[in-house]
């Protein structure tokens, strides 16, 4: 089981009013994808989930467990891929097995077994500036993933790289989902990938962000047209403000 | 093809100006009948060597020991000052200006004082190479440890590392180009901090030979000296880059991959 619940967070960073009374629920095995525009405390929301930072108020839930304010639980990619260029492939997708205490030899082996379906196999021993963008962020995703594989937060993780091979990233990922099965929250400003990807999408207001509509994806392709007219509406809104 | 011609284009010009400058010396001095107590033409220095040659290696290993053992002395306190100083925010505030000041002494009176307390033996020499070595490596290793992505110990702290963990995984990899840089400035200096500190009484070493032959107006002996000095410091240089080739793998990798796609983008 892996549910995810934001139960009313508010942050106020520095003096800047972030979230403010924030809710949101991601179910098991649920894509969820938080749309808002720039600026609007999406990361803020992250960093709080992935325990980085204490909300004001708030709290956040997983499986039922207060996990406020505490890393380790869920894992957290960010636009960068922040490979340490120190390493190679392999032992950079592998730190998150190193840092659980899991030996050297074993780390790799474990690593080493997904390289394939995340379309690394024959590149373990190269180091991340050798790799182009797409290839990087798979890498960064294998470590996510390797971190903690139920729920995965994933910050604008496709934003960096250029349109034709974001498309080949997001063929890429649904067909990761559809084998691993996890809980993903995928923040976004981009429409179009929210709606190609998610079951239920979160759109969030301007600062301070709270959900303003939460709309649940079925896969026709005309009710995609109307769902996108919706968001843009509530999205030109906001930013008009 | 592409590649032998551009390792001909790199290191041919240097060559060429250097043995020009040698031959304008070696003819002005000829050509001007200077006295060679004034000046020594090159083909005198290098026979200066050869004459002393046996002489000359008895002063240099006194020197290349000093400013070797001073060189490896500081990177142990740079990397102690750079760790308390990045770990620690207060110390950093109380210790930071001290490092700035202890540059800012004129090394001669501190050589002359080291002598004073010290004697003529070699400490007051390898205190005054790890004066002048110290601070370039431990201030470029400070920078390297701060200016570490904060995202990236962001993520680190959102896997549940420690900070040994960080420290060893991040920061240190991290900083290791940075470090680098100061140790080949470092290096340079080496040799000639050993020098100075010799200057200024010793028993042995280029440096005292240097203050020998000078009051006897050797030039073309203290030139000599000059000529190992530069050898001894260029060495102490190729020694930190064959040292980074084999502790920084990844930047070498890097490099090759950026001189093989300006090659084929060209």
């Amino acid at each position: 089981m892996a549910e995810l619940k934001v139960l009313n967070v508010s942050k106020t960073l520095d003096t800047v009013h972030t979230l403010s009374n924030l809710s949101l629920q991601l179910g098991n095995n649920e894509f969820a994808v938080v749309l808002g525009p720039s600026g609007c405390g999406k990361s803020t929301l992250l960093n709080i989930i992935s325990g980085l930072i204490r909300p004001d108020q708030g709290k956040i839930e997983i499986d039922g467990e207060d996990w406020t304010g505490r890393t380790g639980r869920t894992s957290y990619m960010q636009q960068k891929d922040l490979l340490l260029p120190s390493r190679n492939i392999l032992d950079n997708v592998a730190i998150p097995l190193l840092l659980k205490g899991i030996n050297k030899k074993e780390a790799r082996k474990i690593a080493a077994q997904y390289l394939k379906d995340f379309g690394l196999e024959g590149f373990a021993s190269y180091y991340p500036r050798q790799l182009s963008g797409g290839m990087r962020q798979r890498a960064a995703l294998l470590r996510t993933y390797l971190f903690s594989s139920d729920i995965l937060l994933l910050d604008e993780p496709f934003a960096s790289l250029d349109a034709i091979t974001r498309r080949k990233m997001h063929f890429w990922l649904m067909e990761l989902r559809q084998r691993y099965q996890p809980s993903v929250l995928f923040v976004t400003h981009d429409i179009e990938e929210a709606l190609l990807l998610a079951d239920k999408i979160f759109v969030l207001s301007a600062r301070p962000a709270t959900v303003r509509l939460e709309i649940n994806m079925s896969p026709t392709a005309h009710e995609h047209e109307q769902v996108k007219k919706q968001i843009l509406s509530i999205l030109e809104n906001e930013n008009n403000k | 093809m592409k590649k032998s011609v551009n390792i001909a284009g790199n290191s041919f010009p240097p060559i060429i100006s250097f043995i020009i400058l040698l031959l304008i010396w070696e003819f002005g001095v000829r050509l001007y009948h200077i006295p060679d107590y004034i000046l020594a033409a090159p083909s005198q220095v290098i026979e200066a060597i050869i004459q002393k040659f046996p002489l000359l290696m008895f002063h240099t290993t006194a020197t290349l020991l000093e400013a070797v053992t001073g060189f490896i002395l500081s990177v142990a306190i740079a990397f102690v000052i750079a760790f308390l100083l990045t770990s620690i925010i207060w110390l950093n505030r109380a210790i930071y200006p001290l490092l700035i000041v202890s540059q800012t002494i004129p090394l001669i009176v501190l050589a002359v004082l080291f002598t004073i307390w010290f004697g003529f033996g070699m400490v007051p020499k390898i205190l005054v190479v790890i004066l002048v070595c110290f601070f370039p490596i431990a201030i470029n290793l400070i920078n390297g440890i701060n200016s570490v992505d904060r995202d990236l110990i962001n993520l680190f702290r959102s896997m549940g590392a420690g900070s040994l963990a960080t420290l060893t995984m991040v920061k240190l990899p991290s900083a290791m180009p940075s470090f680098f840089s100061g140790l080949r400035i470092s290096a340079t200096y080496s040799i000639m901090a050993a020098v100075i500190g010799e200057w200024l009484g010793a028993q042995r070493g280029l440096g005292y030979f240097m203050t020998l032959q000078q009051k006897s107006f050797a030039i073309d002996q203290v030139l000599a000296a000059v000529v190992i000095i530069c050898l001894l410091s260029l060495l102490m240089v190729k020694a930190v880059d064959l040292l980074e080739y084999l502790l920084i793998p990844w930047n070498r990798k890097q490099n090759k991959l950026e001189y093989w796609e300006q090659n084929t983008n060209n």
